[in-house]
């Protein structure tokens, strides 16, 4: 058996260094552009939200949706229904924010009705009840004991416009 | 018109009928929108659609002008010019008229000329400056081959798109062009979306940053000097909370609306808190305009390929003008030569750091990140650099807190939290609400708006990046 050889074997091949890869400076104005593009996530992203153009596109869902015009209308027809029935208040505040003309008296007029109406029904409750809640949160001070919910701190109702 | 009113509820619903019932024709679909966006531009003053469309005339015909030069590199070269040169005149004009002519005025008094210059008021159109970058983007992209011709009614539509309109995001014409070139689909993962990026932007704008402006900053920041250092700092604080949740929350109901009409906008907002250096700030923060000026201003001003002193150079003098690009005030040059500064020392800590020292703990980064950013808040929102200044020496002065309570406390500890959630929150949210019946959907988005409304005080401040 021959010895084992130490020291450079002539003719042998040199073993490549591996070399560690090298930056060049972008030479125009798009090269730079093109290289600052944003940077991959360093997170894993097992749904593929991180290489997302927009914030709005989801990944496809395992079983298909179909019908999203007709699902977002209705979904937008449901909540300007709950927000009309229960939100009275922010209605009757709009109208009198309006310039004042014959249009406006009568948009104040048919906000005025439909207040006392859901207020009969007992609709603006929820809204009268979460606005004292968070008033009685936010007159909290340090040191000082928290005051009772006040229902009647909810908005006071604005001034009537003479009615035609 | 202000998003978070019933106006602009009632004008969305009209919007989005008449878009969605002409789907079958792509340039009445187009047609419409672009007239409602004029509607919503005139709401605030007739005078200033006239502005955007003649801008939109402007930018449209001098990338005409430069596709037709195609073979003559100089004459494209000075088209490119007067394009850019005719956007800032009008920006200038509007935005800085008044502001340089008072230094004007200053410097004549200083050498002696006492007479008072014929100063005129100029009014602010609303968000000149998000419309005025998107023309000259389209222009730039032309000259450099990045984006294909549009058409006039593509390209004024693409200027004055009301979700976008008045504070960002700035769409480049790239991303949003080929979407306007077809009738967009609405598919109800966009849609779900959509309504979560709306909602959830009521939330911050109309309780988060309403409550902590009227609460606490406005009153701190309009005379610094009438406070105790405590309610300084709770409004320093508050006001990097507010401000965060006011803009971010115009570009999450940006994204939302034009989601629900059909059409994508891009990121501009990631949890920008928890940046462990400015470089990655700026990776987070208003996107679409530190993408911008990225693109269009660092690069052409030589970027990163004529050596680091040249770097240095574009990066300082990219945030001054972005600081000024927020109006004509000291204040805003004071801003961008903070972050321009602190960019630059980065760059060059990274250059020359010793290699055995090690890297700072993230959390650390996140922590003297942020009160960077903060010491940058408080010039950009006090009134005057006196005001900054009197504001910062009232920290080290003591005193006790007279203005914060446990809610303002809450709020400004909720903002910070918004940072630390997981991230994609809202888009797995999205995700489970696409699955739902619309009905139930319905009734979940009207009752969370309904909270939101039983919680925000009364009237609508406008978003604070409207200024500008």
């Amino acid at each position: 058996m021959a010895g084992r050889k130490t020291g450079k074997q002539p003719g042998a091949a040199k073993p490549k260094k591996p070399r560690a890869p090298r930056t060049r400076k972008p030479r125009t104005a798009a090269e730079e552009i093109r290289r600052t593009e944003p940077e991959r996530a360093p997170l894993p992203d097992p749904t593929g939200l991180a290489h997302t153009l927009s914030p709005v596109d989801l990944p496809e869902p395992a079983v298909p949706l179909p019908h999203g015009l007709r699902w977002t209308s209705v979904a937008i027809a449901v909540a300007t229904l709950v927000l009309g029935l229960l939100n009275a208040h922010t209605l009757r505040s709009w109208s009198y924010q309006l310039p004042p003309n014959d249009y406006s008296a009568r948009v104040v007029r048919v906000a005025e009705a439909w207040y006392d109406l859901a207020d009969e029904a007992g609709l603006n409750r929820p809204v009268e009840a979460m606005h004292g809640w968070w008033q009685a949160a936010k007159d909290a001070r340090f040191g000082a004991p928290v005051a009772p919910p006040d229902m009647a701190a909810a908005d006071p109702p604005p001034v009537r416009v003479a009615k035609r | 018109m202000l998003f978070p009113t019933l106006t602009f509820g009632i004008f969305f619903l009209l919007v989005y009928t008449s878009t969605w019932a002409l789907k079958g024709s792509n340039e009445w679909r187009k047609i419409i929108l672009l007239v409602a966006s004029w509607i919503f531009y005139g709401w605030w003053d007739t005078r200033f659609v006239l502005l955007l469309i003649a801008s939109g005339m402007l930018n449209w015909g001098t990338a005409r002008l430069i596709l037709a030069a195609d073979a003559r590199p100089g004459l494209r070269k000075a088209l490119l010019a007067l394009g850019i040169g005719l956007n800032l005149a009008i920006l200038g004009f509007f935005k800085y008229y008044g502001f340089f002519m008072v230094q004007l005025e200053h410097i004549l008094h200083l050498v002696g000329w006492e007479r008072d210059l014929p100063i005129m008021q100029v009014v602010l159109p609303v968000g000149i400056s998000f419309f005025t970058f998107q023309g000259m983007s389209y222009v730039i992209d032309i000259y450099r081959r990045q984006t294909a011709p549009a058409t006039l009614l593509d390209m004024t539509l693409l200027m004055s798109f009301f979700p976008h309109l008045v504070a960002g995001p700035i769409v480049r014409a790239s991303h949003l062009i080929p979407q306007f070139e077809r009738v967009p689909e609405l598919s109800r993962g966009m849609a779900a979306m959509g309504l979560s990026l709306i909602v959830w932007g009521l939330f911050k704008k109309a309780v988060i940053a309403s409550e902590l402006a009227t609460g606490l900053v406005d009153g701190v920041f309009f005379d610094p000097s009438a406070h105790g250092s405590l309610d300084l700092l709770a409004a320093a604080y508050g006001y990097a909370v507010q401000i965060y949740c006011d803009f971010s929350a115009y570009s999450d109901m940006a994204i939302g609306i034009a989601a629900l009409l059909g059409y994508r906008f891009p990121h501009n907002f990631n949890q920008p808190y928890r940046a462990s250096s400015l470089q990655d700030f700026w990776r987070r923060w208003h996107i679409s305009l530190s993408s911008w000026l990225r693109d269009y201003l660092y690069v052409s001003l030589g970027g990163s390929r004529h050596g680091l002193k040249r770097l240095c150079f574009s990066l300082m003098a990219t945030m001054l003008l972005g600081g000024l690009w927020h109006g004509a005030s000291w204040n805003f040059v004071v801003w961008g030569a903070l972050h321009g500064g602190v960019l630059v020392a980065e760059r060059l800590w990274r250059e020359f750091k010793p290699k055995h020292w090690g890297t700072l703990p993230a959390w650390l980064g996140i922590l003297i990140t942020f009160h960077i950013v903060l010491l940058g808040w408080i010039f950009f929102r006090a009134s005057s650099f006196d005001v900054a200044l009197t504001f910062l020496g009232g920290i080290f002065g003591g005193g006790a807190s007279l203005m914060l309570t446990p809610m303002l406390l809450g709020l400004i500890l909720l903002g910070m939290l918004l940072h630390f959630m997981p991230r994609y929150t809202i888009q797995r949210a999205a995700m489970q609400v696409r699955a739902l019946p619309a009905g139930v959907v319905g009734i979940g988005v009207g009752l969370l708006i309904l909270i939101v409304d039983a919680m925000r005080p009364e009237g609508v401040a406008p978003f604070i990046y409207y200024q500008f």
